[in-house]
């Protein structure tokens, strides 16, 4: 400090700070600038000039030459004739390189890191060495300057928020007015130029070597905040900084460098917090860049979860590191970060104040896409990425501004996500009448998607059906990913979004078809990869990771429509059928065991609710298929024609399209477009059994065929792309090029039906919903819960319901429509089957009395549907047995309600509601088991109780003193408290459950849930995390083969003899500019 | 080796593109779905089986207040356990009355209204099957005997009516059910069909007994045949028909209520005690060939052909049988057949009002039956004295033997005289119980074969009281 002392005198002078040594004295701190360069580009030389000017007594300079090391010196030696130059291999990343200084230089005070296109004017390195000395900081940097225009502001300085962005604290092509010239404490400076004291950096460790596409900055400044560090930006020192391309870093680089360092730097605690936010910020940014047409930007930052979580080791070792430096708490290292999002405020600035700059970016904008029209890389892929993205949301465009209406069986979401997500935790399904077992997926899902949708089901809703058209257009485009050829990808894509099976499901509200169509490729795709048949052959990962995707593609689908998830192996079986002709049939076996693992994966991923699948009928699984099948015929499927879309011949060309793979393709084009057709015709054919019958189906079994028919088409397809590309392209005039171009005119007339198709906006989906007529009910009066029984055509029923006989199906919602809860697939319980057995009595004509049967079971509405949906019309009815609707008709207790021409609706007189106080007539009968006791009792005149919810499960309420019955299957978990007193259940009507009050109060009715299945949710979550973790880890697979690499090198680096070149401690070595 | 490979995926892609077409040319079995075996009510049917309820509706007896017009419901159990249930009163223009009932086993219990109305229908609901109920009317101007409705329908059809001026005919159109009925009644007369506009969308509310004048919709007919055909709902209709001239007595129960391609009619009389004729309704669309064919009581009577005759859609026709030469005169059954698949409905009126020597015995008309069965119910029992006439018809090839039994504590006992009677094919058999004691008790007719029967009770005296109705099938 003595020595200090001595270079106090400062003199101002114009322009900049100008210092003046007036007493340079020796003792001066040493200095040793580092400067890693390749000596190429017009502004090395010059930057190396402004270091020989500086006027600091005791700088050194250290010029770490990557690349040709002569040329390096040959710039170098003429412009600092002192600096002392070391040789780095030209692999060896930047940092690691800077590093070495630690090695090679013994006795300095300070580093100063520099770019090679930094010129600092001729006090910089003084003034920052004194102002670190008296803000007693660790890390200083300049005020950096526009290299061509020094009256611009580069850089003074980063803020940093939270989640690790930064926030400059000058404007891009802000003048420099002197107004950022106080010494300030930031986050973070540019790495451009970085003065930092030696014992701080030897203490960090130097530079990250993981870390070193721009985020190397960050990475040191959050270091030394942590080890209680000052950071200051200088401002009366500077230099002017030419930012050229090669310090842009990837985008995608920057954000898994952004990712790891927060992951590493914040305590666990703090990251808890932390990490949820990040990652909504991520999803609205990503969905933000989508939407202006940033893809690649989009695409960086979700790919940096999967590539950074999947090589957690280095993450756990930095973040061993970081609490070993940590001397400030994160709460204060918050305090040094700026509030909010830095992304946004920059965003809103952006959007608000400057409108130069929004030209500015504009006319970027504008620039990129005359650059990418000009150089023509992938240009017709993109075009024709655009062109599908374009018809497929013009023609979702009504479904998209309103919410979908409640079709076939796309059944509404439930209410919130609360109620979601608290349902999938309670150990009681309200399907049917209810029952104790675990939910189905497809509710938790929901919740998570109302998540991702800020909270709004009916949005959530929407992504999940419209999504699924896209999803099933990006599983195309990846199918074909391997083939290396943009015209088969092309191929691949139009055909599988020209063929119009998940349109159909849309229009006529099928789950399991839609949820088909989005996985059939990605199936295909997977299980192409099992085989590790070429083209496919090259994706090098662990065959169990390929199992585990499919298994995660099979759950996903799965979750929609269990039936689906057969696809797997059904596809499978039919690329053995295909090798077996063509070849390959080892690895097709193999990607079929694959396939019945990954089936098992599946299976294991819905436990605990799959758990119960072994002992479901298989209709419930599949869907109650209509009496006879569907009776399209053959010429209809080929066309796809399940619903309104397909009617035109022209949907062939897709087969024709897909046919030119085995009349032109040679190698794995041949043989993968046979493996294509063979699936396609395997899916028609599965289709054509299903639709006669013989093979049983619920509805959208059809299209879950139908999708591995699209699949196998699009594969086929992509492979005469790929066949022409490199096969025909280039070669001898022959009957293959007549073929090619027939190929590309079938796949454009093939898609042109489902373009026009797009006019009518939303795919003709009806407008008006099932819902619409049933709000005319008078559900209102003496509510208590009430349920639906659903009877008739599997097709017209809005959820999936139970066989009642072939061809009839039966099922029971509460309050209302069908919601995604009623996707029971489960069997129906003994009270349930209840119902069935009620009908039936009805129906042979042995009971008038059916609303008395149903009472109990809280019935208070029959609905027989008629067709699909309110307004499909007569053209396609799904008319039930006269038998039914004359058993229906002859009751004396069934009231018939008028409310819309497709629907036979007919109210109880003598329903109970859910939850009621029964009547002491009803209270007696309740004491009796079976029918015989039902027909002989007036059960009419019961009241609604406990009408207030309470949780997901319970109601609450004022009751009366007398019989209380809840109309759910008897569990001792149902607790009903009256005054906080509770009370014990007893069996009612055989199987329901009842509470003798014997003093009216305040009742709460609830229930119990066992703490096993929060658990089981717990279980099955990690299950899922844990899947979706390996296949992340293997998507990291490759950057952490790079990583090694790195170290391989830092490694090599190290263990190579490098004496020390400048020991300032000892005498001045020779030569020493100084 | 790629041509071998492309050559064999093409043969082997087109082997199965044509296997899948030959299994679309070949067409699928069609698939019915079956729900149930309840059918569409053609009559009254006494069920079989374990029916958890069963209900029977009488479509209205009279309760004049002061008695002159009066009707009872007889209510057998012909099962060994007893019979439970509730009656419904249903009277017009008042509120329904309940009661439970209780019938003891082989045994029969009659029911009258607690109130008095122009009309009351009776719903008996029985829990079980073991019930079999018709309903008997009695005024001054005849008694009336008809099966009650074991379900209600849609649709309901009466062939035979009369509005002259000393005719009064009146439908009773009942809707047992908890929601409103909306019917359309029409008329077809031989001038034509007549659709007044008051009774087109009539409605008839829910639990309630409506009564339509018809003299008054469609005056001074000799002939008007009735269609009662509901847009929504279900009904039950009975007709209220009194003849004071030259057709007399009384009509009063149930129409039918669905057309049907063979009509049986048991009991038919050709000679000097009456005039017989056959009243055929086309409701349908299509015009219906008609054959009429009798089955002689007496072996010895030659065959005689069918009559043959059209009746126009929506038209109505009748055959005089009587006045038909080449039908022998004595005891008959007749069958009217629609050749062609035109489904018909018929009555046959047996007119003894119009035959000198029989003033005084009225006129009868019935619906015939659509069903012919082994076991037959006759519920009611005649006022002591009465004529009591049975007949059977068998319309199969094959000969058949037919007990009578009646009903009492001991079970079904044969009545002396009536065990294993043989019964010719094609033939007729008149069983005249008239002044046996056995008619007192309810009586079954079981056939080893199908056949169809019904009964004419000649009340004693010179009264008006002659009725002629079918007996009610076990299903």
């Amino acid at each position: 400090m003595q020595a200090y002392a001595a270079c106090r005198e400062v003199v101002e002078g114009p322009g900049y700070p100008r210092a003046t040594v007036t007493d340079a004295a020796p003792t001066a701190p040493p200095v040793v600038a580092v400067v890693v360069t390749d000596g190429v580009g017009d502004h090395v030389g010059e930057a190396l000039e402004t270091l020989a000017a500086q006027d600091y007594p005791n700088l050194r300079v250290l010029v770490l030459a990557v690349g040709d090391v002569d040329e390096v010196a040959a710039r170098v030696a003429p412009r600092v004739p002192g600096a002392l130059l070391r040789p780095i291999a030209p692999d060896v990343p930047p940092p690691v390189a800077a590093n070495e200084v630690l090695r090679l230089v013994e006795g300095a005070g300070f580093f100063c890191f520099l770019h090679d296109d930094v010129a600092l004017d001729p006090p910089a390195v003084r003034l920052l060495v004194e102002e670190t000395y008296r803000s007693n900081a660790g890390v200083a940097g300049p005020k950096l300057v526009e290299w061509d225009d020094p009256t611009r502001l580069d850089t003074v300085g980063f803020g940093v928020d939270k989640v690790g962005e930064l926030a400059p604290i000058a404007e891009p092509d802000e003048i420099d007015q002197e107004q950022h010239d106080a010494v300030r404490d930031v986050f973070c400076l540019s790495s451009a130029c970085l003065l930092v004291r030696t014992d701080l950096f030897r203490e960090l460790g130097g530079f990250d070597a993981d870390v070193h596409h721009g985020g190397a900055e960050l990475d040191l400044c959050w270091r030394a905040h942590l080890s209680g560090a000052r950071v200051l930006v200088v401002p009366a020192a500077r230099g002017r900084h030419h930012a050229g391309p090669a310090e842009q870093a990837s985008e995608a680089q920057a954000e898994r460098d952004r990712l790891r360092t927060v992951l590493s730097s914040y305590s666990g605690g703090h990251l808890v917090r932390v990490l949820p936010q990040y990652a909504l910020a991520t999803a609205v940014q990503a969905s933000g860049s989508i939407v202006t047409g940033q893809g690649r930007r989009a695409a960086a930052l979700v790919g940096a979860w999967p590539s950074v979580l999947g090589d957690l080791g280095t993450v756990r070792a930095k973040r061993r590191t970081a609490k070993a430096l940590r001397q400030v708490p994160d709460h204060e290292i918050r305090g040094l970060q700026v509030r909010g999002s830095a992304r946004l405020a920059a965003w809103l600035r952006g959007h608000t104040g400057h409108r130069e700059q929004r030209f500015s970016a504009l006319a970027g904008v504008g620039r990129g896409a005359v650059d990418f029209v000009r150089t023509g890389a992938h240009r017709a892929a993109v075009f024709t990425w655009l062109g599908v993205l374009a018809v497929l949301v013009f023609g979702s465009r009504a479904l998209i501004d309103g919410p979908v209406p409640l079709v076939g069986d796309l059944a509404a979401f439930p209410a919130s996500v609360g109620d979601a997500l608290r349902s999938y935790l309670a150990g009681w399904r309200e399907t049917g009448l209810g029952s104790d077992g675990p939910w189905p997926t497809s509710v938790g899902a929901s919740g998570l998607l109302g998540l991702v949708s800020f909270g709004s089901m009916d949005l959530a809703r929407t992504l999940a059906v419209v999504g699924l058209l896209v999803v099933g257009a990006v599983g195309s485009w990846r199918l074909s990913r391997t083939m290396g050829s943009d015209r088969a990808r092309m191929a691949g894509l139009v055909v599988y979004a020209a063929a119009p099976v998940g349109l159909n499901a849309l229009a006529e509200g099928r789950w399991a078809g839609l949820a088909a169509h989005a996985a059939a490729p990605w199936v295909l795709a997977r299980v192409a990869r099992l085989g590790r048949l070429e083209p496919f052959a090259g994706v090098a990962r662990p065959f169990v990771v390929d199992v585990v995707s499919l298994g995660l593609v099979l759950a996903l689908v799965g979750v929609l429509a269990p039936v689906a998830a057969l696809l797997g192996p059904g596809i499978a079986l039919a690329v053995v059928a295909g090798s077996l002709v063509v070849g390959g049939v080892v690895g097709a076996l193999r990607a079929l065991g694959g396939a019945v693992a990954a089936l098992v994966v599946a299976v294991v991923l819905h436990l605990p609710w799959s758990g119960g699948l072994a002992d479901t009928a298989w209709e419930v699984v599949a869907g109650v298929a209509p009496a006879g099948g569907y009776g399209h015929g053959l010429w209809a499927l080929v066309r796809f024609e399940t619903g309104p879309h397909g009617a035109t011949v022209l949907v062939l060309g897709l087969w024709v399209a897909a046919a030119i793979a085995v009349l032109v393709g040679r190698d794995w084009r041949l043989a993968w477009g046979t493996r294509g057709l063979a699936v396609a015709l395997v899916g028609l054919g599965v289709a054509l059994a299903v639709d006669r019958g013989a093979l049983p189906l619920g509805p959208g079994g059809l299209e879950v065929a139908l999708s591995a028919t699209a699949a196998g088409l699009a594969l086929a397809a992509a492979c005469a792309g790929g066949a022409a590309d490199l096969d025909v392209r280039g070669g001898r005039l022959s009957w293959r090029q007549p073929l090619a171009v027939l190929g590309a005119v079938a796949v454009a007339a093939g898609a042109l039906p489902v373009a026009g198709a797009a006019l009518d906006g939303r795919w003709d989906q009806p407008t008006s919903s099932l819902a619409d007529p049933l709000a005319f009910l008078p559900t209102q009066r003496n509510p208590g819960g009430y349920r639906i029984l659903w009877v008739g055509d599997p097709r017209a029923l809005p959820l999936p319901g139970w066989e009642l006989t072939e061809g009839l199906a039966y099922g029971l919602t509460n309050d209302g429509p069908a919601v995604l809860d009623d996707r029971t697939s489960r069997s129906p319980q003994a009270p349930e089957a209840e119902a069935a057995e009620a009908l039936r009595v009805a129906a042979d004509g042995a009971t008038n009395r059916l609303g008395a049967l149903l009472g109990p079971l809280a019935v208070r509405y029959v609905v027989v549907p008629l067709a699909d949906g309110p307004g499909t019309g007569p053209a396609d009815p799904f008319a039930p047995p006269a038998s039914l609707t004359s058993s229906l008709a002859n009751q004396l207790d069934l009231r018939a309600v008028d409310i819309d021409d497709n629907l036979v609706v007919y109210e109880n007189t003598a329903w109970i509601p859910t939850r009621a106080s029964l009547t002491a007539e009803a209270a007696a009968a309740s004491q009796e088991a079976g029918f015989e006791a039902l027909t002989r009792a007036d059960l009419g005149g019961s009241r609604g109780v406990l009408l207030e919810p309470d949780g997901p499960l319970g109601h609450q309420g004022p009751l009366p003193a007398g019989a209380v019955g809840v109309a759910v299957p008897r569990d001792d978990r149902w607790v009903l408290e009256v005054d906080g007193t509770p009370l014990s259940s007893r069996p009612a009507f055989g199987w329901a459950t009842s509470f003798d009050v014997t003093n009216g109060g305040e009742g709460r009715l609830a229930y119990d849930t066992p703490v096993a299945r929060p658990l089981a949710v717990v279980g099955q979550a990690v299950a899922w995390v844990a899947a979706a973790a390996l296949l992340v880890w293997a998507a990291g697979a490759p950057e952490r083969r790079r990583r090694r690499e790195i170290r391989g090198v830092t490694a090599e680096l190290a263990a190579t003899d490098a004496p020390v070149l400048i020991d300032l401690a000892g005498p001045a070595p020779a030569g020493d500019a100084r | 080796m790629s041509a071998w490979r492309r050559l064999a995926a093409v043969g082997v892609i087109g082997a199965i593109a044509a296997a899948l077409v030959a299994v679309d040319r070949r067409d699928p079995e069609p698939v019915e779905v079956v729900f149930g075996s309840a059918t569409a009510p053609v009559q009254p049917v006494a069920p079989t089986g374990d029916a958890l309820t069963t209900v029977w509706f009488c479509p209205g007896i009279p309760a004049d207040a002061d008695g002159s017009a009066s009707g009872t419901v007889a209510v057998l159990n012909p099962s060994e356990v007893a019979m439970t249930g509730s009656v419904t009163f249903v009277p017009f223009e008042a509120d329904p009355v309940v009661a439970p009932i209780e019938v003891a086993p082989r045994s029969r219990t009659e029911l009258r209204p607690p109130m008095a109305a122009r009309f009351v229908a009776v719903q008996v609901e029985v829990f079980g099957t073991n019930a079999v109920v018709e309903q008997t009317t009695v005024s001054r101007a005849g008694t009336s005997l008809t099966p009650c409705a074991s379900a209600a329908s849609p649709t309901w059809y009466a062939p035979d009516g009369t509005t002259t001026a000393d005719a009064q005919l009146t439908l009773l159109v009942w809707n047992p059910f908890p929601d409103e009925a909306i019917v359309d009644i029409g008329f077809a007369t031989e001038e034509g069909t007549r659709t007044p506009q008051a009774l087109q969308g009539y409605v008839v509310p829910a639990r309630t007994l409506r009564l339509v004048d018809v003299d008054q919709a469609v005056q001074r007919n000799e002939l008007v045949a009735t269609s009662v055909e509901a847009r929504s709902g279900r009904v039950v209709v009975g007709r209220y028909q009194t003849h004071r001239s030259l057709r007399r007595g009384l009509v009063a129960g149930l129409v039918s209520p669905s057309p049907g391609t063979t009509w049986l009619f048991p009991g038919g009389d050709k000679g000097e005690a009456a005039v017989e004729r056959i009243v055929i309704l086309n409701p349908g669309d299509d015009d219906a060939e008609v054959d009429v064919t009798l089955y002689p009581a007496d072996p010895a009577a030659a065959l005689v052909e069918p009559i043959s005759l059209p009746v126009a859609a929506g038209g109505v026709e009748v055959v005089d049988i009587s006045a038909t030469d080449f039908v022998p005169d004595g005891v008959h059954s007749l069958q009217v057949t629609a050749e062609n698949g035109a489904p018909i409905v018929v009555e046959r009126i047996l007119d003894r009002g119009q035959v000198s020597g029989n003033i005084g015995r009225a006129t009868t008309s019935q619906p015939g039956s659509l069903l012919t069965g082994g076991r037959w119910f006759l519920p009611s029992s005649p006022v002591p004295g009465s004529g009591y006439v049975v007949t059977v018809a068998n319309a199969t090839g094959t000969e058949l033997r037919v007990t009578l039994a009646a009903i009492g504590p001991a079970g079904a006992v044969a009545v002396a005289g009536f065990d294993q009677v043989v019964l010719p094919a094609a033939g007729t058999l008149r069983l005249d119980l008239s002044g046996n004691p056995a008619t007192a008790s309810p009586l079954v007719v079981e056939a080893d074969g199908p056949v169809a029967v019904d009964r004419l009770v000649i009340p004693p005296g010179e009264g008006t009281g002659a009725t002629a109705a079918l007996a009610i099938v076990q299903g």
